[in-house]
């Protein structure tokens, strides 16, 4: 074969290979950032998001500037040959999303913040199933986007799991010989508020949930 | 992923260009065929671009770095970019098409690299010029010269060790390797 038709391919070959790779779990991840942004900030803009899901859709794209992204993602049918798949129902919710931002890119809070808060829900009962029956979706939502994605968090043993958040405690407890903590982020989770021995609770709660990601991963995001 | 300027080739950041400032063989003759493994986002391997006219063969694992190689590759004429792991030897084979590799640099930061070397070295022959960057904090974290006489005694057995150096006052704790191989 020529040289030319060498690089060829592998130019196709890699791009086919890079784009099995990108996966739902970056849908999910981008809902709760939105969802994050909204609870704790007073009035943000979502120029960063909005870059951040056109370079999932578009990877090979050469446009740089954010105000441009913005007008290319409002015209666009979000269909893409190169990055994430998307099926007609999430199209329907990214573009209820991307209406409603204004001409600055904010959105209208007390309205938009249910309604994203909803479409998280629905994502989550169609992608991780078994997860969704054992903790809120906002706190799952976190904790695998504070992970990086399922496909790094499924492997963790359950000990990691529960204590996700509180990673200055840990090496405190390592380090200086301080005591050690017992839960992260799942504290805030309905079961362990109402519980009377919460450690125990938390050990319990993160022995269950590694298993159901495990179960979630390998009926919906592996081969 | 913004507009990348054109910046200078650093040894600071480049392993390639502290083997060249430290004096050790790296010189690229005019038709040389490379296989470099670990090529992160691109910087080293559009640099070698320029001086070669054969292909260059880009390994990389990660996807977020695989798509800036891929659009360096669209912009130069001669770098194949393949995204796979290191030791999945069977499809670099076949990427790879039977090109004859003259030189083969490994880059790459994990445990099993010395393992990785040895896997690839399949793929070459007898003449090709072998380039071995260590890490030893990725193997272990104890003293470093002592990863590198257990190394040294690893790769022993596959390879003619021709020359090695630390790489200070550039990158603490990395050892770099020029290798040809035995049978």
């Amino acid at each position: 074969m020529q040289d030319q038709e060498i690089i060829k391919w592998n130019i196709t070959e890699s791009k086919r290979r890079i784009r099995q790779e990108i996966k739902a779990d970056n849908l999910i991840m981008f809902f709760t950032r939105v969802a994050e942004d909204l609870r704790k900030y007073k009035n943000p803009n979502f120029y960063g998001r909005v870059k951040e899901i056109f370079i999932l859709l578009y990877p090979y794209s050469n446009i740089f500037n954010t105000k441009e992204i913005f007008i290319e993602l409002k015209k666009s049918n979000l269909i893409s040959k190169d990055g994430l798949r998307l099926d007609n129902q999430e199209v329907a919710y990214l573009k209820n999303f991307l209406k409603e931002l204004d001409e600055d890119c904010k959105l209208e809070k007390q309205v938009s913040k249910n309604k994203i808060e909803v479409i998280l829900k629905k994502l989550i009962e169609k992608y991780l199933p078994n997860s969704d029956k054992l903790i809120e979706t906002y706190i799952l939502g976190k904790l695998i986007s504070s992970v990086g994605g399922i496909k790094k968090i499924y492997k963790m043993p359950s000990s990691t799991i529960q204590l996700i958040g509180a990673e200055k405690a840990l090496f405190r407890h390592i380090s200086n010989k301080k005591p050690a903590p017992k839960y992260g982020l799942i504290y805030y989770s309905e079961k362990i508020k109402k519980a009377q021995n919460k450690g125990k609770t938390a050990r319990q709660l993160a022995n269950k949930l590694s298993i159901a990601l495990r179960v979630d991963y390998f009926q919906n995001f592996a081969q | 992923m913004t507009n990348k300027k054109q910046t200078e080739w650093s040894p600071y950041k480049s392993k390639w260009k502290t083997a060249e400032e430290k004096n050790l063989d790296v010189g690229i003759e005019n038709k040389d065929n490379i296989l470099y493994l670990g090529a992160s986002s691109g910087t080293t391997v559009g640099y070698i671009s320029k001086l070669t006219l054969g292909l260059i063969f880009a390994v990389e694992n990660s996807p977020k770095m695989a798509i800036s190689l891929v659009k360096l590759a669209e912009k130069s004429k001669n770098i194949a970019p393949i995204f796979s792991d290191a030791r999945d030897t069977k499809h670099l084979k076949k990427s790879m098409f039977n090109k004859k590799i003259n030189i083969l640099f490994q880059d790459i930061p994990s445990t099993d690299q010395v393992e990785i070397l040895v896997n690839a070295s399949k793929l070459v022959n007898k003449e090709c010029k072998i380039l071995f960057s260590l890490k030893t904090q990725s193997i272990s974290q104890q003293n470093p010269k002592k990863t590198l006489e257990e190394v040294k005694s690893k790769l022993e057995k596959y390879f003619n060790i021709i020359k090695f150096k630390d790489l200070e006052p550039f990158h603490k704790k990395h050892y770099f390797f020029v290798l040809r191989k035995k049978t």
